[in-house]
């Protein structure tokens, strides 16, 4: 199944993304736990693309899709026409550096990096989309 | 599909603080994200600069933090430790 969620980007409306996704994922069987990942992982990615992409402008506007099918990975997608930030060119400091130097960014890339099996990046007619992947282990429906 | 283009949430956070045995309680309630860790920055702020050095975090009502809001934990942990303050977390 397949759910679409188009949204400003004020910082602000980083809650309602997340229920989005609990909402969305909720019905098909994903654990609790796995809802809580994804949901941290795309705050995250979300964030970020709408403080520096964005700069929390709410007037722009990007879309976040969900393709949820039992036994196969979670895909999420993330489209807007902003400047695109690939995590992957990015090596996230220490844990250590990130106290020393009281960098408050950093911690997010690395979060959705252990999160996520895979993020990657892809521009079609003007428009990028973000597509990260995560395996999830479906509950068994109730008999 | 779903269109959010206002701003609809605007407390998801509380934040209570309350004295104990000369300590200072910061009580989280609700979910803290890259926008309500602001209010978590200024409550530690206002702990700090009225020179508690015992302070408290109590999270057991805490339902959510992204890296912005344990951002702000980890950016007071060289101060705390410059002043030999000390600050303690807990969950139930």
């Amino acid at each position: 199944m397949n759910y679409k969620y188009k949204v400003g980007c004020s910082i602000e409306n980083l809650k309602g993304v997340r229920d989005f996704i609990r909402t969305s994922l909720k019905s098909h069987g994903v654990p609790d736990l796995e809802i809580s990942e994804v949901v941290l992982a795309l705050d995250e990615m979300c964030s970020n693309l709408m403080i520096h992409a964005h700069h929390c402008n709410p007037d722009d506007l990007f879309e976040l899709h969900i393709k949820v099918e039992n036994n196969d990975p979670v895909i999420f997608e993330i489209i807007d026409d902003g400047t695109v930030f690939d995590i992957n060119e990015f090596s996230e400091p220490g844990l250590d550096n990130l106290i020393h130097e009281k960098r408050k960014g950093g911690l997010g890339i690395r979060l959705v990096k252990t999160i996520m099996d895979k993020v990657e990046y892809q521009k079609t007619s003007g428009k990028n989309i973000c597509r990260l992947t995560k395996t999830i282990h479906f509950l068994k429906p109730k008999s | 599909m779903n269109i959010n283009r206002s701003i609809t949430v605007k407390y998801m956070i509380h934040i209570k603080r309350l004295q104990e045995d000369g300590a200072d309680v910061i009580v989280l309630i609700g979910e803290i994200d890259a926008s309500s860790s602001i209010e978590l920055d200024l409550a530690i702020a206002k702990s700090v600069g009225e020179g508690f050095t015992k302070i408290l975090v109590d999270c057991s009502a805490l339902e959510y933090i992204s890296s912005a809001g344990l951002g702000v934990f980890m950016s007071y942990i060289e101060e705390f430790k410059d002043k030999n303050n000390h600050g303690t977390f807990w969950h139930e």
